[in-house]
């Protein structure tokens, strides 16, 4: 079974290899999936590994070959500290952005502008970093403030989940924050 | 950074020098010499390093600690995930508490297949080797600076993600 977080160098390119040839793309994903998901909250050292798991794969180029609405599919569970992490690992300017459906979206971003100091920086403050979940369902707005290893983060109407059914990667070079939309438990299933 | 990064250190420990460095090399090349079992070992336990603000090399095993006494219990191996009522020292906690800013960090493992030397080095740290600024040439420095001791390792540059 791969496992992403512990792949040698070698290992990580001869994989990098075989998703450009065509090869292990559902092998890969489904190692993404188990990657992303964690039953219990990880600590900095953890997060620190999914963003540099994220980092190596990217710099092998994966994302060239892997459509991240295959990763992303609906009614797989994430969690959403991990996402959060490896997202930070993504090339410049890009990020994931899920539409569940017309007027229900929720976003995870990180808090902060371009004109901020990057609050990642290796200085330790990396524990203190916070994510706005922001609920654009139609007939409200639901905004908080959660620690971004939080694992789960719950909204009033629910678990807050990812799920994808209309993906898409969309450059945001005008932000510094990777942009994840989940859906609200209670206005998915 | 947990607070256990803040406050505890690896007890593996150590700053390169003329000291430690040929302790290292021995270290190093005992992967090399034929015996499997620290082929083995040294496939599954990565030596975190970092270079702190005075351009110091650091390095040490990642340990565990018992976050109910704090103390050692033992290097993780990269298999397995850090077991419920533990904490694993990352690179932070190679630092000095009072002074926690770094220039660059990464990982040195051991993987054959990769290149000529065996040991490979990356700037595998999310909080210190893949921050904005940091090059190819920063991690070529640390390659040289390993050379200057006799100590020879494959470049592994992953860039920052901005």
């Amino acid at each position: 079974m791969l496992r992403l977080s512990v792949l040698r160098p070698s290992e990580m390119r001869t994989l990098a290899a075989d998703i450009a040839a065509g090869r292990r793309h559902q092998d890969f994903i489904e190692a993404l999936r188990r990657f992303l998901f964690s039953d219990r909250i990880d600590d900095a050292a953890t997060r620190d590994l999914i963003t540099s798991v994220a980092a190596e794969l990217s710099a092998h180029g994966v994302w060239k070959h892997i459509d991240p609405a295959a990763v992303f599919a609906k009614d797989v569970q994430f969690s959403v500290g991990r996402v959060h992490a490896f997202a930070r690992g993504l090339p410049p300017g890009t990020g994931f952005r899920f539409r569940v459906d017309p007027g229900a979206q929720v976003l995870i971003e990180r808090v902060g502008s371009k004109d901020e100091p990057d609050p990642y920086s290796g200085d330790g403050v990396f524990d203190e970093a916070v994510v706005t979940v922001t609920s654009t369902l139609a007939d409200r707005q639901v905004k908080l403030q959660a620690p971004a290893f939080m694992r789960q983060v719950t909204l009033a109407t629910g678990t807050v989940r990812v799920a994808a059914a209309q993906p898409s990667l969309r450059p945001r070079p005008e932000v510094v924050e990777r942009i994840i939309a989940v859906e609200p438990q209670a206005s998915g299933q | 950074m947990t607070d256990h990064e803040q406050r505890l250190a690896p007890l593996s420990l150590q700053l390169l020098d003329n000291t430690t460095a040929p302790l290292l090399l021995a270290y190093l090349s005992s992967a090399r010499n034929g015996l499997k079992i620290p082929a083995v070992n040294h496939s599954v336990l990565p030596i975190l390093w970092v270079i702190d603000g005075s351009g110091r090399f650091r390095f040490a095993l990642e340990e565990v600690v018992d976050i109910t006494n704090e103390q050692f219990m033992f290097p993780l191996s990269r298999h397995l995930a850090t077991p419920d009522g533990h904490a694993k020292l990352g690179h932070p906690a190679l630092l000095p508490p009072d002074d926690k800013t770094a220039r660059l960090a990464g990982e040195l493992l051991f993987d054959p297949d990769f290149g000529q030397h065996g040991w490979v080095i990356s700037n595998k740290s999310g909080r210190y080797g893949l921050v904005s600024g940091v090059t190819r040439p920063h991690l070529s420095a640390v390659v040289r600076r390993l050379a200057d001791f006799g100590i020879r390792v494959d470049e592994y540059f992953l860039p920052p993600r901005r």
